[in-house]
């Protein structure tokens, strides 16, 4: 008996791994289909595959057109609405322009299934340790019964996005959600026994939350919105509690955010912001979204603090590094294959379908992978900064692999042009650099104006300095620009009309740095847009929620007589490139004391946080008053993980 | 009175709808309502038909014509999946359960 337990633990991986590769090869090979017709070339006349929907699985085309794996003008897309019948197999080809769409049917509910298993194959190569609780036991039935219950409101709290997606579903009968509940039970049952043996070696493996970015596409969810929920049933069965936590987020705040959401009724087409913002703004979302705010804050909170005696700088720098070559390789080998770039999309559950080209486009920027190039340019800046500090802390010797690993996030940083990222890992890198080599301050602060001056001279010269006057007001301009005449945002309005000197101020601050950030449009048209009641102002309109900021105010382009340069479709979904703003909109004035609060707690404290924590925390915080950071889990859970570490009284030099 | 099934299959019952008395006529026609989107409609053997109009597809609702085979089939899909899932659960916490009673041994 001894002997198969250990032939089985010997080739698990092994298994592991066939596993994994059965489910990616098997799902679009397997074909039922009682038809004796054969694929053909896929070629201008398209009736064949118009008249034989569902009749061929993707391999088989693939098979009789082998080009379509490589060549540019084939596009394969899932389509989440189709039959489990059609599932993996051709659903259509269209044809617009000289580009042809191969539409690939995935049935949502099935994709949950397989991409979850691979997915937790994947994260159960982390090593294990004894688990948190016996396996069926009272409490782990708890978290498992609970946790599904949760996620099910989800569904029904958001029946509008899922009608379309789940539409063979009856999303008004309760039989459809017994159904949703069990497949939901099983994602549930396999996640939490990934967490109940790994719940202490998660924290250092954060990094791939960027590489396995885990959208379930047709659900509004992400795989480790399971994993946040259970983190948080963990921290209530637990009874640890944060007071704060408690009283803002399971009290204070929802019972606004959700009383506030009666009287309005909104819906948003999340498009790459797709599983971790809520699609409607209404009382049933406002609900399900506080409760998954609160398990994500107070599961994050515990989860954190229970592991900071589990950190390992050297496995983060690792796997920060690993993650970054991994999303560049990716790109890549996406940007040049179709076939990997659709199962890209798919398996890795990416929010958009990553860039088909080496190209630069959008503002210069290359994404490739990741669905926002100023993210992922802000994470590939992580991992060299944190490998700078890791080898200059610790003086070890850095490896012809370390090289080789870092060229992979160095390119992706260049790549994505995210310039604040590059000047921010520079700044923190060079004075984490002087202040460890214990460089005094006076010679620093020389080493810097030699810099600094020279650049400014410059500056100065080439006329870069605008006068306040214009600079001041650049925002209101360009929320103007955009703005209805018969419908005027109530922000907008204030700033007109109010004549105050603090409003003044703080408009006059945000729309200089603004300006020098290239960040005004943006900023102007969210300005254009944000139309909260003095109580929204103050509390916000609910944590993950753009819906309302999106339909209550219709912007408008201008024209060509109005202004020389402005963005032509600005009523498609610009966001507001900041994370800064993002917490204006979900906590309201409220949010951004509490933001300022922090900053200055973690400079009171930073003696007592570790450098591998400070540091990087404040680049993240630059990097967050000018990206959309806080909108996509993976950098999210980053920044939450780093700034509750930061935050806890635990000194976490200890470490 | 309104038909549930009709008004999933159909749509919604137009105002003043009053059922077609096709049984006192033999010779009756139903005329295409050009702004009535196609409906196709199937019984138990599932053969098929399409309606034109909402009345002639109340018509064949209510004389049962109200079988969608990819419906439940679909639904049947669903079904064994899930009993598939939870049975699943069921071999793993039995293996996992033998093999902690071996390692315990």
């Amino acid at each position: 008996m001894i002997s198969i337990e250990k032939l089985i633990k010997k080739n698990k991986i092994i298994y592991k791994l066939i596993l994994v590769l059965l489910f990616t090869i098997l799902p679009w090979s397997l074909n039922n289909s009682s038809n004796d017709i054969d694929a053909i070339e896929v070629t201008d006349d398209l009736s064949f595959y118009e008249i034989n929907t569902c009749e061929f699985s993707l391999t088989e085309i693939l098979i009789k057109n082998p080009k379509i794996t490589y060549q540019k003008h084939f596009k394969i897309r899932p389509n989440n609405y189709s039959s489990i019948r059609c599932f993996g197999k051709i659903t259509g080809i269209d044809r617009i322009g000289n580009i042809f769409y191969l539409s690939v049917g995935t049935n949502s509910l099935l994709s949950l299934i397989i991409k979850l298993i691979p997915l937790t194959l994947t994260v159960s190569l982390i090593k294990k340790h004894e688990p948190l609780y016996k396996f069926l036991g009272t409490k782990y039935n708890q978290i498992c019964f609970i946790s599904t219950l949760v996620l099910t409101y989800g569904i029904y709290a958001e029946r509008r996005f899922y009608a379309k997606t789940l539409y063979f579903l009856d999303l008004e009968t309760t039989k459809s959600y017994v159904i949703i509940y069990l497949y939901l039970f099983f994602a549930v049952f396999c996640c939490l026994e990934l967490i109940n043996t790994r719940y202490k070696n998660l924290i250092n493996y954060f990094p791939f939350l960027f590489f396995l970015i885990g959208v379930l596409h047709g659900f509004n969810l992400h795989i480790y919105t399971f994993f946040l929920v259970i983190f948080g049933i963990v921290s209530m069965i637990e009874a640890e509690r944060n007071k704060f936590i408690y009283i803002y987020a399971l009290a204070l705040g929802p019972l606004f955010w959700i009383l506030n959401s009666i009287k309005y009724d909104y819906f948003l087409d999340l498009d790459k912001i797709i599983g971790f913002s809520s699609s409607s703004f209404n009382f049933q979302s406002l609900l399900y979204w506080s409760i998954i705010f609160f398990l994500t804050l107070n599961g994050m909170y515990i989860f954190v603090k229970r592991n900071i005696k589990n950190l390992d700088y050297e496995l983060i720098k690792n796997n920060l590094l690993a993650s970054s070559s991994l999303i560049v390789t990716f790109g890549l080998l996406g940007a040049n294959a179709t076939l990997i770039n659709y199962l890209n999309f798919y398996y890795f559950g990416q929010n958009k379908v990553g860039m088909p080209t080496l190209n630069v486009v959008d503002g210069n920027t290359w994404r490739g992978f990741f669905p926002s190039a100023e993210t992922v340019g802000e994470f590939y800046g992580l991992s060299i900064l944190f490998f700078i500090m890791y080898h200059i802390k610790t003086k070890s010797k850095i490896t012809t692999g370390g090289i080789f690993m870092l060229i992979f996030p160095i390119f992706g940083l260049v790549k994505s042009n995210n310039v604040s990222a590059l000047i921010a890992l520079v700044l923190i890198a060079s004075i984490y650099f002087l202040y460890e080599r214990k460089v005094t301050l006076k010679k620093s602060l020389t080493y810097f104006l030699i810099l600094f001056i020279p650049a400014i001279i410059y500056l100065l010269i080439s006329d870069f300095f605008y006068s306040l006057q214009f600079t001041n007001y650049k925002l209101v301009d360009e929320a103007l620009l955009y703005s209805n005449d018969y419908q005027l945002s109530t922000s907008l309005t204030h700033i007109q009309n109010s004549g105050s000197f603090l409003t003044a101020l703080a408009v006059s601050i945000i729309s200089t740095i603004s300006f020098y950030i290239n960040r005004s449009t943006l900023w102007g048209i969210f300005f254009t847009r944000y139309s909260p009641t003095n109580l929204e102002f103050l509390f916000g309109s609910g944590p993950f929620n753009l819906s309302k900021h999106y339909s209550q105010i219709q912007v408008s382009t201008p024209d060509h007589k109005s202004a020389q340069n402005y963005i032509k479709n600005v009523d498609s979904f610009l966001l507001p490139h900041s994370s800064m703003l993002d917490v204006l909109l979900y906590f309201g004035l409220f949010g951004i004391l509490f933001g300022i609060f922090f900053i200055f707690r973690l400079l009171k404290n930073h003696n007592n946080i570790n450098d591998f924590i400070f540091y990087p925390m404040v680049y993240l915080l630059i990097n967050f008053i000018k990206d959309d950071s806080i909108l996509y889990l993976p950098s999210f859970i980053t920044i939450m993980i780093f700034g509750l570490l930061s935050f806890n009284k635990e000194d976490t030099n200890a470490h | 009175m309104e038909n549930d099934i009709v008004v999933k299959i159909c749509g919604e019952y137009p105002d003043n709808f009053k059922s077609a008395d096709v049984g006192n006529n033999p010779n009756f026609v139903f005329e295409n309502d050009p702004s009535y989107p196609t409906v196709r409609l199937y019984d138990m053997e599932e053969n098929t038909v399409f309606v034109n109009s909402f009345l002639e597809c109340e018509h064949y609702v209510a004389g049962g014509w109200d079988y969608s085979p990819y419906e439940t089939k679909e639904g049947g899909y669903y079904t064994t999946i899930s009993i598939i899932l939870i049975f699943g659960i069921f071999i793993y916490s039995y293996i996992n359960k033998y093999m902690s009673r071996i390692k315990n041994d």
